[in-house]
């Protein structure tokens, strides 16, 4: 039983992360910009 | 020392490649920083991708990697409870907002500042004396740990060559040093420089070159070696125990609840994490940025466990548990993917590190150094000051990051230290936000009787008569629980004792 918690969390961990990575990247490249302006505006 | 490290030149050249491209993210961004709210906060406009970045990025340094592998290694797949627990902690406040919420709607910069308004001026020195005190003691361990794994993965020698002399023989027998040294100094050019917008974009850098590293390794491990090489190992060497802490034998209830009440208390007070959660444009950014960041650190805990147990299934017992894992990476990752693989811990480094340095820099500005500002300073002033307090910072981790050793597992070493102000703070806070009858009193005898037990500890875990007594006998883990139980006891006791106090912060409350 323990042996297959841990699997189950292995394999959702790894495509948990992977997805995240890529999203994350993608959008927080936006965030970056949006708040470069943001920050550039207030001069 | 030397051994077969598949470290070649085009792995050279990725690892070059990454440096220059964050050096030059990090010093662009530079330009935005105009006065200390910038250099501190960002001028708090952070949103939520780049903070799950950030957030992610600083909590996962080499030493990060280093102590959860040594998890993997002596515990098994139980040794990765603390990132369930941490998990769980993160979510459960992200969710509900507790303390998040009012602390970020209350505008402050840092948390001694919050205390300041329940708990008066002292109480916000002694917090950031605690904080400081607590949080470098910590940090003090990250940069002897990431030489020792660099020098392990790239396979440099630690040992002059015999034909060596002069400067070349003094260099090859001070790798580490040097090591340690070039890598602080390249973190602290762009943190001094940029503040928290260089670190926020860096850290965006180094959260997807260290995510890509750390999966690209795992899914290698779990091919190669195979999930069923790693079961079998971690049930010849541990049993149940290897799967289940309740039933570890070095682990047990205690370990399982010192590690809930730790990171419990780290979700709400590290001050690393909550600085994201100050930065962030507001309280509903900052609590997305936790519930999302959440499941990151299960996989903060696993994924490097499983590289621990992998090194246990190769190495075999014999390897000393700190050093297992890089040596196993080492000679197991092949050249050109190996490059990644030391981008990526880079990367994981210097966003901890530079994190870790603008965050005790603004404790140290904002709350221990503020009371001996008589007149308000300008904004060009207060930036010299921040700068000049990280380069201090930069200067303290070397020398004490050469010369402490340490006893006992690094988690083990870090929770100790992290507890020192852990526990007082987050009593501190949960108090601050919603008990109507906490005051100073309370708040000075929880910091103070915070911080007695886990120094204390520390200091008889060095005296060579005590050492094996507290180790034996007591352990971190019972002294830990019982630090936060004194804490909150001291808190309640305190503020009872002294008549009338304040009133707890409602949601919202804006200074």
């Amino acid at each position: 039983m323990s042996i297959l918690f841990w699997k189950v969390l292995t394999a959702v961990c790894l495509l948990w992360y992977t997805s995240v990575t890529v999203y994350v990247a993608w959008k927080g490249f936006g965030d970056i910009r949006t708040m470069l302006k943001k920050l550039g505006k207030k001069e | 020392m030397a051994n077969m490290s598949h470290f070649t030149f085009i792995d050279g050249s990725i690892v070059g490649l990454y440096l220059l491209a964050t050096m030059i993210a990090g010093l662009l961004v530079r330009k935005y920083v105009r006065g200390v709210d910038d250099f501190l906060v960002a001028g708090r406009e952070m949103n939520v991708y780049l903070g799950i970045a950030s957030l992610a990025a600083t909590e996962f340094g080499i030493v990060t990697c280093m102590y959860t592998a040594e998890n993997g290694f002596k515990y098994g797949f139980a040794g990765a409870t603390p990132g369930i627990l941490n998990a769980l902690a993160m979510f459960f406040v992200g969710l509900t907002g507790f303390c998040i919420k009012p602390l970020r709607d209350s505008g402050v910069i840092t948390l001694p500042e919050l205390f300041e308004r329940r708990f008066g001026g002292g109480v916000r020195r002694a917090a950031g004396v605690v904080i400081v005190l607590g949080g470098l003691l910590n940090m003090g361990m990250f940069l002897r740990t990431g030489g020792e794994f660099l020098i392990q993965v790239t396979g440099f020698s630690l040992e002059a060559a015999p034909a060596a002399t002069g400067f070349l023989a003094w260099a090859q027998g001070h790798t580490l040093e040097l090591a340690m040294t070039t890598l602080l100094l390249l973190v602290s050019v762009y943190t001094i420089l940029g503040g928290m917008l260089s670190v926020l974009v860096t850290d965006f850098l180094q959260f997807i070159v260290m995510s890509a590293g750390l999966i690209v390794v795992t899914v290698l491990v779990l091919v190669k070696i195979g999930w069923g090489r790693l079961v079998t190992t971690v049930q010849a060497h541990y049993g149940a125990g290897g799967f289940n802490p309740f039933v570890n034998p070095q682990m047990g209830w205690q370990y399982v609840l010192f590690n809930a009440l730790l990171n419990l208390a780290a979700v709400l007070t590290w001050m690393a994490v909550v600085q994201r959660v100050l930065a962030s444009k507001d309280s509903s950014t900052g609590r997305k940025i936790y519930t999302r960041t959440s499941f990151f650190f299960v996989a903060r805990f696993l994924i490097p466990g499983i590289w621990g147990i992998a090194a246990l299934a190769v190495l075999g017992a014999g390897a000393g548990s700190l050093q297992a894992m890089p040596r196993f990476l080492s000679t197991f990752v092949p050249a050109g993917i190996m490059g990644l693989v030391i981008a990526a811990m880079l990367a994981a480094d210097m966003s901890t590190d530079s994190s870790y340095m603008l965050t005790w820099g603004s404790v140290i500005y904002n709350d221990i150094l503020a009371p001996f500002r008589r007149k308000k300073i300008s904004e060009k002033r207060g930036l010299l000051w921040n700068r000049t307090i990280i380069a201090g910072i930069g200067v303290f981790l070397l020398i004490y990051g050469l010369w402490y050793p340490l006893k006992g597992d690094l988690w083990t070493y870090l929770g100790v230290t992290g507890t020192i102000y852990l526990s007082s703070m987050s009593v501190l806070l949960i108090a601050c936000c919603y008990w109507k009858r906490a005051n100073g009193w309370g708040a000075a005898a929880a910091i103070f009787f915070g911080a007695l037990l886990p120094v204390l500890y520390l200091v008889l875990e060095q005296v060579p008569t005590t050492s094996a007594w507290v180790r034996g006998h007591i352990g971190p883990y019972y002294s830990g629980i019982a630090t936060y139980l004194l804490a909150a006891l001291a808190m309640v006791i305190g503020s009872l004792l002294k008549p009338g106090g304040g009133s707890a912060m409602t949601q919202g409350e804006k200074p």
